[in-house]
């Protein structure tokens, strides 16, 4: 269609759009009402002074009405206005007399939709993230504890000097707690603000990418492409140390695929459950490699209860890609009662424990249920045993959350790390909690 | 006659103030403070009311909660939440398992007393 021919309709929607009728508009350009008629019907061209004219006395630019006004323009001015109707019918009107305020008012509109779903992902994780719902649980309880037994103590009511004595000592180290337990939090807000910038180390680099494909590579599953294709999407942004790493690992996913395909083990998985020596024994897939196809499973089939951490022979944490609830600490040692480093004493020895993981071992997750995990940890050589060498090992511990707690006895109570661990009566605590037993206490109360 | 509360919480110092707070108003308080065996406490106890914390070692209140309201002794018994959070989606939830009252941490004595009055004369 010529675009000559648009331009009649454009001005006879103007026209309209200003309430002027056709001979009052043909009077005000100094031409016949019958000539505008058949301009407006697109029956003659128009241009040059009549064309300057007409915009002018419909106040628009003349490229709006030799152009238009850019149809995406308008779809987004409606769309930034959507929830105001009456608006929505003028936007093309906005945009053809105002095109530069309303390519503002699109900007400003998708900057806001931007910063909208910034808080709302902050807004989620304060919500789901196990510390500081922890860390809220704790300072929350504890002011709640200092409030009542304050209130005893200045309460005119009686009370024998038995009484009084034991709630001014609960008093005190409540506030003690509570000091601790503040400080510990913006301790820990204060290095996470960092590290949304930058990873700890190559590791968290890969496990960060890994994580945001929900740990299961679709084109390595369908052969689509090779560690190097997905590597050059997934892996992009990393440093070349991750990206080593990560060619590593996803050469290894690529093998565990091939041994134990998605087609084969989600059928079993709905069949049997998240169940690895079951698994293992129906498709005689060896046990780790097990363990990491389960970890890889879509979140849409496991709900994303689901996850996997594994370490080297000496203790040091390679992947953390936990389940929702289960804290692992960003840096630092974690907690020695985890299966995974009592794997590495018995390798090739499956072992299975039902884990209490909380900041308050054994506690309650952060949406309120039992925080409880299935924990399936075996120790592995890595690569083919030579002769008169010793072979390093790796721990890979698979963590299932329990969604019910029912019917659960023998259970392992855990911590992410000591310094987030308020447990006191600990035989494996490596150095002092920064939640419970006080950030700065001395134990002999140097001053 | 003395009504007697069964209270479900982990935070030591909160349960000695509410128990003194409570005993002060005649009103007998039992403590528990793990959610592994809450369910045999309630039926040995056999208390009037039910006062349960959401976040507790080993089993969630609401878990709990669930239980108390399975057994047909107990499908009745007035039980508050308490929580550190004051989260819509919470109290729903809480009362969609059949609490009879909510309350959020921190609280003051005056609160409780007054919660638990409420409760018992529900009761």
């Amino acid at each position: 269609m010529s675009r000559k021919i648009l331009i009649g309709t454009r001005v006879r929607e103007r026209r309209l759009l200003k309430g002027l009728k056709q001979a009052e508009l043909a009077n005000l350009v100094g031409i016949s009402g019958s000539y505008l008629n058949l301009i407006e019907h697109n029956r003659r061209r128009i241009g040059g002074k009549l064309l300057a004219d007409l915009a002018r006395t419909l106040e628009v630019e003349q490229s709006l009405l030799s152009d238009g006004v850019e149809a995406g323009l308008i779809a987004d001015l409606r769309d930034a206005v959507e929830d105001q109707p009456a608006n929505a019918d003028r936007a093309e009107e906005l945009a053809g007399r105002f095109p530069r305020w309303a390519k503002v008012i699109v900007s400003q509109k998708a900057r806001i939709a931007e910063l909208e779903q910034r808080v709302a992902a902050l807004s989620d994780r304060v919500s789901h993230d196990p510390f500081l719902s922890e860390s809220l649980h704790e300072i929350l309880s504890t002011v709640t504890a200092i409030h009542s037994t304050a209130s005893i103590l200045v309460d005119p009511e009686q009370m024998n000097a038995t009484w009084r004595k034991r709630f001014s000592d609960n008093l005190f180290s409540d506030s003690e707690r509570l000091a601790s337990a503040g400080k510990a939090l913006a301790k820990y807000l204060d290095s996470d603000k960092a590290s949304d910038f930058e990873a700890f180390s190559p590791h968290d680099e890969l496990d960060r990418a890994i994580q945001s494909v929900g740990g299961h590579f679709e084109e390595l599953e369908t052969g689509r492409f090779g560690p190097e294709g997905v590597a050059k999407s997934v892996l992009q942004s990393v440093s070349p140390s991750a990206l080593a790493l990560g060619l590593t690992y996803l050469d290894r996913y690529r093998k565990d695929a091939q041994a134990l395909p998605m087609d084969v083990l989600v059928p079993l998985y709905q069949r049997v459950g998240c169940n690895p020596a079951r698994i293992g024994e129906e498709t005689g897939v060896s046990l780790p490699i097990v363990l990491r196809r389960l970890a890889s499973l879509p979140a849409d089939i496991t709900g994303g209860h689901v996850g996997v951490i594994t370490c080297d022979g000496t203790g040091t944490l390679l992947h953390k890609l936990p389940p929702e609830g289960f804290s692992v600490p960003r840096v630092g040692a974690a907690c020695s009662l985890w299966p995974l480093f009592g794997a590495l004493l018995q390798p090739l020895v499956p072992l299975h424990r039902v884990l209490g993981a909380s900041l308050r071992a054994g506690g309650s997750g952060a949406d309120g249920t039992a925080n409880l995990f299935d924990a399936y940890t075996i120790c592995e050589p890595i690569g083919q045993p030579k002769f008169n060498e010793t072979p390093t090992y790796e721990a890979t511990m698979l963590l299932v959350r329990r969604t019910d707690g029912r019917g659960v006895s023998d259970v392992l109570n855990v911590g992410p790390a000591c310094r987030l661990c308020p447990v006191t009566d600990c035989a494996a605590r490596r150095e002092r909690s920064v939640l419970a037993m006080g950030f700065d206490s001395d134990p002999l109360n140097r001053v | 006659m003395t009504k007697h509360i069964l209270l479900i919480e982990d935070e030591p110092n909160i349960i000695e103030a509410i128990t003194f707070i409570l005993l002060r108003k005649g009103i007998k308080v039992d403590a528990h403070s793990n959610g592994a065996s809450a369910l045999e406490t309630v039926k040995s106890t056999n208390p009037d009311a039910v006062i349960l914390d959401v976040m507790l070692p080993n089993r969630s209140g609401f878990d709990i909660l669930q239980d108390i309201r399975e057994d047909t002794d107990f499908a009745e018994i007035p039980v508050m939440m308490l929580t550190a959070r004051g989260q819509t989606k919470d109290r729903e939830r809480a009362m969609e398992l059949g609490a009879t009252a909510y309350m959020t941490k921190p609280f003051s004595n005056s609160d409780v007393i007054e919660a638990i009055t409420a409760l018992l004369e529900g009761a």
